[in-house]
């Protein structure tokens, strides 16, 4: 998986400079503990086979000054992960996404469908730096969309760790 | 424009704004927020009138609704949230939906609350889950007034270049500057006003309101970078290890719970206009924020949790430039 893949990955409504920005924070998080491009990423859920994290962008103090929110940094660095990982991974191809609180929903669909027909919620989650903390974030946000179920459209929850890297990505059926 | 061709129009002005929000220019990210809301809310005319169905219909509503509140048009975002909760949406979009109206809730209250805000006062507001239990809500702002008295008189200690006490009362000065001069007027059980200086006392002297000032000045100024995490900023205006801690500890308590609190909103005035922050760091946040918080003052926490101050140097080393290394 190449990180600079989120510059191309078809996201409808995203421009270039906020995809940079994920790609940028994905970055960060993993410069920030020690890991360089190449890092083997744990993959539990859709698929358990490792994925490999490649990425060429320097990680530089600029950029180190300008994501210095950390919080805000694993967010978005998780946002950046979790696009690519479903873009590999399941049967979608694109993603939308529709504005929520201070931040955006993710979507994924299907080329020509119709927006949000048909897609799926993608729930997604980071965490800097606590292994441990992975499963207990999976059951927390699998409760969150547990409701999404009743209106029939499919769920995904993706949670993103940074110090080992790892991605567990889990669907959630609807009934 | 087709209603893709709108949404992403949308999506991409609200990408812009969060930038500009990003640079500190809030200004702008609103205006660019209110053209989002534009086209959002053509998008989603547009899907219900050709009745593409759900979730699409109330998904485009519900974004539209978040993004007239970030545009700080709420009466729109109300409008746009009631039309999308009459369509019976998911659990979960209908709770975020509910918590959207409680926080335009507040913003009104907010904003006819107390029209006249003074150079010397501050709003306090709390919002949140506990909306329906008012005497949960009345008990969490209680708890941050006696936060925002202790941020008080840490501040001026600072601004009166006190050294940082360790333990003990404030001197004899800073007693006598809050005696009479803190006061509190409930404007809801979930908003105050503190003001930090009577009128028709010895503390309307032009000395002490423009400390006053200073005091709200640079407990709000403060809060919000703690709450963006713009840590070096922050110490930048501290420049003072003990003060710069004890104040993110205070910002911690201040910070909303995420269980009764989601959001806690100071509103002051500053250079004549009103300016409201919104603080929705939770406290759990602040863990990591404080741990961070160390590596710009010059403290490293060792293995056995003692702390060693290391002082830093900055300047340039002469020689060794000089023969090029």
């Amino acid at each position: 998986m190449i990180i600079e893949e989120i510059l191309t990955a078809n996201i409808p409504g995203i421009s270039k400079g906020t995809a940079s920005y994920l790609c940028e924070n994905a970055v960060a998080c993993l410069h920030r503990q020690n890991h360089q491009s190449g890092v083997k990423m744990t993959c539990q859920g859709l698929n358990s086979q490792p994925e490999v994290i490649e990425w060429a962008i320097l990680f530089t103090n600029q950029m180190n000054r300008s994501l210095n929110d950390q919080e805000v940094a694993t967010e978005h660095g998780a946002v950046c992960i979790s696009i690519l990982y479903a873009l590999h991974y399941t049967e979608y191809t694109i993603v939308q996404r529709s504005r929520k609180g201070t931040g955006f929903d993710y979507w994924l669909g299907k080329k020509d469908d119709i927006l949000f027909q048909n897609s799926a919620r993608m729930e997604v989650s980071g965490i800097f730096n606590g292994e441990k903390k992975v499963k207990e974030r999976v059951t927390q946000k699998l409760k969150q969309v547990e409701s999404s179920d009743k209106t029939g459209f499919p769920a995904f929850v993706s949670v993103v760790e940074f110090s080992q890297p790892g991605i567990t990505f889990v669907k959630k059926c609807s009934v | 424009m087709n209603i893709v061709e709108l949404h992403n129009k949308a999506m991409k002005l609200a990408d812009e704004a969060d930038f500009q929000i990003r640079i500190g220019n809030k200004k702008k990210a609103q205006k660019l927020y209110a053209k989002a809301y534009f086209f959002e809310k053509e998008a989603s005319s547009g899907a219900v009138y050709e009745h593409v169905g759900e979730p699409s219909e109330t998904v485009l509503l519900k974004s539209a609704a978040f993004l007239a509140f970030d545009a700080k048009l709420f009466e729109e975002s109300e409008k746009m949230a009631r039309i999308a909760l009459s369509r019976k949406p998911s659990k979960e979009m209908e709770e975020e939906l509910n918590t959207l109206l409680k926080s335009i809730h507040v913003e009104r209250r907010l904003s006819v609350g107390r029209n006249s805000l003074k150079a010397n006062e501050i709003l306090i507001a709390v919002a949140g889950q506990g909306d329906n239990q008012e005497q949960a809500l009345k008990d969490d702002l209680e708890d941050r007034i006696k936060i925002f008295n202790k941020m008080a008189v840490r501040a001026a200690e600072w601004g009166k270049n006190i050294a940082y006490r360790q333990s003990g009362r404030p001197s004899k000065e800073i007693q006598e500057l809050f005696r009479h001069n803190l006061s509190i007027a409930r404007e809801t059980p979930q908003v105050v006003t503190m003001r930090l200086a009577q009128e028709g006392t010895e503390s309307t002297s032009p000395e002490c309101r423009a400390q006053v000032k200073m005091i709200v000045d640079d407990i709000a100024t403060n809060l919000d970078l703690a709450n963006q995490g713009k840590l070096s900023d922050l110490f930048e205006r501290f420049k003072d290890r003990l003060y710069f801690e004890n104040f993110l500890t205070l910002a911690k308590e201040f910070a909303p719970d995420g269980e009764n609190v989601d959001s806690v909103i100071i509103t002051y005035l500053k250079k004549g206009k009103k300016v409201p922050i919104r603080l929705t760091r939770q406290k759990r946040d602040y863990k990591e924020i404080i741990r961070d918080a160390q590596s710009y003052c010059g403290v490293v926490k060792k293995d056995h949790g003692s702390k060693a101050n290391i002082n830093t140097i900055k300047g340039t080393l002469s020689a060794s430039n000089l023969s090029g290394k």
